[in-house]
């Protein structure tokens, strides 16, 4: 199989710039390697390391040591509501979002309308952010990450979801995005999606990686570690 | 900072600086004219206490010269201010987009030159007013903007990379500048009998561009020796990079 992803012994460590706080090595001789079609599970606890090892997957860290290697377009949803200010409108949000993620100016329009029909806020869509809901601007957000097209797509965490209604149009979207992708790493807690999603999983434990390999073996391993009991 | 990914990600700077610009005056109800109000009640006002102080003025020229170097003062001191904390206050941005530090930067620098734009207006009321004008001169302050703003960027990234290096920094950049506001000729002009006046003039590279920016608007750029000035700065600012490379480097591993 052809590998999408290939990491070689990355190191990554966190520079203080306190002088009575040191250097914190947040990642330690991590390898890995996604292949076409592969789903994988990242699990760990709070602050093992996922969100970094993912923004170091997507390319928007650096690694202090070793290398990524990557043979596909990564996409990393990893803070939903990044860049967005709550003064402007959904639209003016999602335009800032897409020129910063350098979508071609051609797409640009089109992509607004499949979200502005997707989130479905009628003529909110317009109006200022702070206006809006929690549960609206969670619609936008999705209705944003899962409009645009991925090839290999890191996702931390589930989305928030708004209500009932559209949490079943939702999780329909999200079973489309995951099948559409090349490739997936999904960091989770959800161990029921995990198993349902994903074929392999790897645990993230004092910054390396303590396990590698059958979603079922990694999740029973990563709740041991956190329970042993 | 690499000339190349600044031309190739033009679109995100200039939106974002655009979008920062809407987003500030959209939570105030003056909006724009804020900027206006601003310069036109703090030359008024200085050319009154001055007018009392002093005594006998020129009141064309004295508002004509506080005017320009304000308008200079605001774009110097919003633009340094706002430096020692973009990563940070940009943090969320830096760690969920592939979007360069330097785009942030000249995001800043391109936010900061159009909010410059809109007290245009009342700089050439008053120099129109004061009949102290000349449409080469408006060239000319407008190429010692530019300049000055292109020198401002190395400075402007040196003072943002090492305010996430140096949180303490963020502290001392406003208090410093509020004294250079006093140690260059802003609301003063140099006088030859006073040597101190004359140093600080000397010594200060805000103090040039002030100057040049003053004697621009009277179209005399020629008593300012203004080209040897810039090109002294520029050499200046090359050393400053040079010293400076090791700070200059990425600081998403410290956010």
């Amino acid at each position: 199989m052809n590998a999408l992803l290939d990491v070689v012994n990355v190191d990554f460590i966190r520079r203080h710039h306190s002088r009575s706080s040191r250097d914190k090595a947040i990642l330690k001789n991590v390898s890995l390697q996604l292949s076409q079609g592969e789903r994988l599970a990242l699990l760990g606890s709070n602050g093992s390391g996922k969100t970094t090892l993912l923004r170091l997957l997507a390319g928007i860290l650096q690694p202090t040591k070793g290398t990524i290697n990557r043979f596909g377009r990564v996409s990393a949803m990893i803070d939903p509501g990044f860049g967005m200010s709550d003064v402007l409108s959904p639209f003016e949000n999602c335009r800032t979002r897409l020129i910063m993620d350098r979508t071609p100016k051609s797409e640009i329009n089109q992509i607004l309308e499949q979200v502005e029909r997707f989130a479905d806020i009628g003529e909110h869509f317009q109006r200022p952010m702070n206006v809006l809901s929690s549960g609206m601007w969670a619609r936008v957000s999705f209705a944003l990450m899962t409009s645009v097209p991925h090839e290999i797509l890191l996702i931390d965490e589930g989305f928030g979801l708004a209500d009932n209604n559209f949490r079943e149009k939702a999780s329909i979207r999200l079973g489309e995005l995951y099948r559409g992708v090349d490739a997936l790493i999904l960091a989770s807690h959800d161990n029921v999606l995990l198993r349902q999603l994903c074929q392999h999983g790897i645990v993230l434990q004092n910054q390396a990686v303590a396990f590698a390999g059958p979603i079922d073996t990694a999740i029973d391993f990563h709740t041991d570690c956190v329970d042993p009991s | 900072m690499r000339l190349a990914t600044l031309i190739k990600d033009r679109e995100i700077w200039l939106h974002l600086g655009w979008r920062d610009l809407r987003i500030q005056y959209g939570r105030s109800r003056l909006a724009p004219l804020w900027s206006i109000v601003n310069l036109s009640v703090s030359v008024l006002g200085l050319v009154l206490a001055q007018g009392i102080l002093v005594g006998n003025i020129d009141f064309n020229l004295t508002a004509s010269k506080l005017a320009v170097s304000l308008w200079i003062w605001y774009f110097f001191s919003a633009f340094l201010n706002e430096c020692s904390t973009l990563f940070e206050s940009e943090r969320r941005v830096l760690l969920n987009s592939h979007i360069d530090e330097n785009v942030l930067l000249f995001k800043l620098l391109w936010k900061h030159l159009v909010n410059s734009l809109i007290p245009v207006p009342v700089i050439i009321t008053i120099l129109s007013f004061s009949r102290v004008i000349h449409w080469t001169g408006v060239w000319s302050l407008t190429s010692v903007l530019i300049l000055f703003s292109l020198c401002l960027l190395l400075p402007g990234l040196l003072l943002a990379r090492l305010s996430v290096r140096h949180p303490n920094l963020r502290g001392v950049v406003t208090p410093a500048i509020q004294m250079m506001f006093f140690f260059s000729p802003v609301i003063w002009s140099p006088n030859p009998e006073i040597q101190i006046s004359q140093l600080a003039v000397e010594v200060n590279p805000l103090a040039w561009v002030l100057v040049a920016a003053k004697e621009a608007a009277g179209d005399n750029l020629e008593g300012t020796n203004f080209l040897p000035r810039v090109a002294i700065l520029s050499c200046l600012l090359v050393a400053l990079y040079a010293l400076a490379a090791n700070q200059l480097s990425s600081v998403k591993d410290r956010l």
